[in-house]
């Protein structure tokens, strides 16, 4: 002998509380998001497209500058460089010959290209 | 080396070669300009003196630096600079000014001195014929409209101040 359900079935349970559910269909929620982000992103590379454009008009400001500022940069050095040599050739006229002859040896073999000197004569430290 | 006013060492020396140059190279005067002079000015002396900015170029490429080789040409590139800003102080020096000392403020950005530099150029190009165009490239930055980084605006309100000056006397 089993017990069966009664006649006309068990009463409804209430397995939910009775809250209005809130807020939009999710759907909404996602292709909201996905519009707000598609935006976001299309700003944000509008914004990368113009420092891309902002560096490339600073560098071109550069590249136009840059002879100038080389050509004073140049000047110093060359000045430099005579001032130098004159001095250079100050001490060398001291010199013995056979010393004066060494030291006015060549550094380099290749004659092509100017270079500035790596090297100088001074005078003996003891002497300074 | 010192040591608070007393000098300890065998020779007190500076690092600074105050030999002027040979006699036989003659002189130029340097540009003297600042910065943010140079950078406003920069479009209009690269417009102007092309010529000479590549001569130079190109030889300094050809002689492995030509610091000592290149030095005539250097003071063509130098002279042509230095004609150009004295132009630009001579037709435009108020938009000039306004243009630089903008880039001052704002830390050398172009981009926040947009409305100065509208009327700097402008200036430029009805009296020297000198226009800023950024090479290679078709969309000029200079001249959007709409942006996404426009600084404080302080500089519209400068711009406006300077125009409303501008146009006093005239009334």
């Amino acid at each position: 002998m089993q017990d069966l359900p009664p006649i006309g079935g068990y009463d409804p349970v209430q397995w939910k509380r009775n809250v209005p559910s809130r807020g939009f269909r999710p759907v909404i929620y996602f292709w909201g998001i996905v519009g707000f982000m598609s935006f976001g992103f299309y700003r944000f590379y509008q914004g990368v497209d113009e420092q891309r454009e902002l560096s490339r008009e600073k560098q071109w400001a550069r590249f136009y500058l840059q002879p100038l500022l080389l050509a004073e940069e140049d000047r110093q050095k060359a000045r430099r460089y005579f001032a130098e040599k004159a001095r250079q050739d100050l001490v060398a006229e001291s010199m013995s010959p056979t010393r004066r002859a060494k030291f006015e040896e060549e550094v380099y073999e290749d004659k092509s290209k100017f270079r500035f000197p790596r090297f100088r004569a001074t005078v003996q430290p003891n002497d300074r | 080396m010192v040591l608070d006013d007393k000098f300890i060492g065998r020779h007190q020396w500076e690092n600074v070669e105050q030999t002027p140059m040979p006699k036989d190279i003659p002189d130029v005067d340097e540009v003297g300009a600042t910065s943010a002079p140079l950078l406003s000015a920069s479009y209009f002396i690269g417009a102007k003196c092309k010529p000479y900015n590549d001569d130079f170029m190109l030889c300094k490429d050809e002689k492995n630096g030509g610091s000592v080789e290149c030095l005539k040409e250097g003071r063509r590139v130098t002279r042509c600079a230095i004609d150009v800003l004295k132009q630009l102080n001579k037709h435009c020096f108020d938009e000039f000014k306004l243009h630089y000392t903008c880039l001052e403020q704002e830390n050398h950005r172009l981009g926040n001195c947009r409305k100065a530099e509208q009327i700097f150029n402008k200036c430029v190009f009805t009296h020297l014929n000198l226009e800023k165009k950024i090479p290679e490239v078709k969309e000029q930055i200079h001249l959007k409209e709409s942006k996404i980084f426009h600084g404080n605006g302080a500089d519209a309100g400068l711009v406006k101040a300077f125009l409303a000056k501008k146009e006093e006397p005239t009334n």
